[in-house]
């Protein structure tokens, strides 16, 4: 596992979104942008971005008579958060304690 | 609100970052809590599992309908109240107490099966389903805490 920044994760909502992702199977879109304060517009946009990226996979079903958007992380997607959350730490090795 | 990118990497933002992991953890633990009757009811068709092999095999057939049918009503009650779906048996703390539930479950309901069909212990299946019944509900706030452990300290990733 390398322990370097991947900007694609970077983004404070991307770096949430993913952390949330990786604790669970698969969330709807809804609850993600709920938990994150974002609009549809700004979290369609951090989708597409991990997206494209092969971190996350966008799946359109139909649940309680109503179309859903269910996000869920690809294995790679983990791979990165895990990374990307080791090279936080590594960093935070200078950081005197609050 | 449009989120900012932020290419500095002091030690600092590193700091600011992992808090802001902490938050998002936090905020899933809360919204991953199943309705409060979802235990119990799970607890209670996991250890009519066990009961039913003392009923004749059509009985036991229409309860593995039932069954199915039960589970698939939490799946949905679960996601409705959540909006998200969590794997019962992901790693971390999480997946011991899946696989021990499983295992203790699956054995009661296999020796209690045992008992009634090789000893003719006729109550067996009964007294099994009532422990199944009370442990997989027990152990269904057992998982709750052992994920709420996991998002505080990142494991299970």
């Amino acid at each position: 596992m390398s322990a370097e920044l991947d900007p694609v994760i970077h983004a404070p909502n991307r770096l949430q979104m993913c952390c949330m992702l990786a604790q669970a199977d698969t969330i709807d879109f809804a609850t993600v942008r709920e938990a994150l304060d974002v609009s549809e517009s700004v979290l369609s946009k951090h989708v597409k971005t991990l997206e494209e990226a092969g971190y996350a996979k966008v799946r359109k079903a139909a649940s309680d008579g109503r179309q859903r958007t269910w996000l869920s992380l690809t294995p790679q997607g983990r791979k990165a958060l895990k990374g990307h959350l080791a090279a936080l730490k590594a960093m935070m090795a200078g950081v005197p304690e609050a | 609100m449009e989120s900012k990118e932020v290419p500095v990497t002091r030690d600092e933002d590193a700091l600011r970052m992992l808090a802001e992991v902490e938050a998002a953890n936090a905020d899933l633990a809360e919204r991953a809590k199943a309705p409060i009757w979802y235990h119990s009811a799970l607890g209670l068709l996991m250890g009519g599992l066990a009961a039913i092999q003392a009923a004749p095999l059509p009985w036991q057939f229409a309860y593995f309908a039932l069954f199915g049918l039960g589970c698939w009503l939490l799946v949905k009650a679960y996601v409705r109240k959540t909006g998200m779906w969590i794997y019962g048996y992901r790693s971390g703390r999480t997946r011991i107490v899946a696989v021990g539930l499983a295992t203790l479950c699956g054995g009661l309901a296999a020796v209690s099966g045992w008992l009634f069909h090789m000893k003719h212990v006729t109550n067996a299946p009964f007294l099994a389903g009532a422990i199944i019944a009370v442990a997989a509900t027990a152990g269904g706030f057992v998982w709750e805490a052992a994920f709420r452990a996991d998002l505080r300290d990142g494991t299970g990733l």
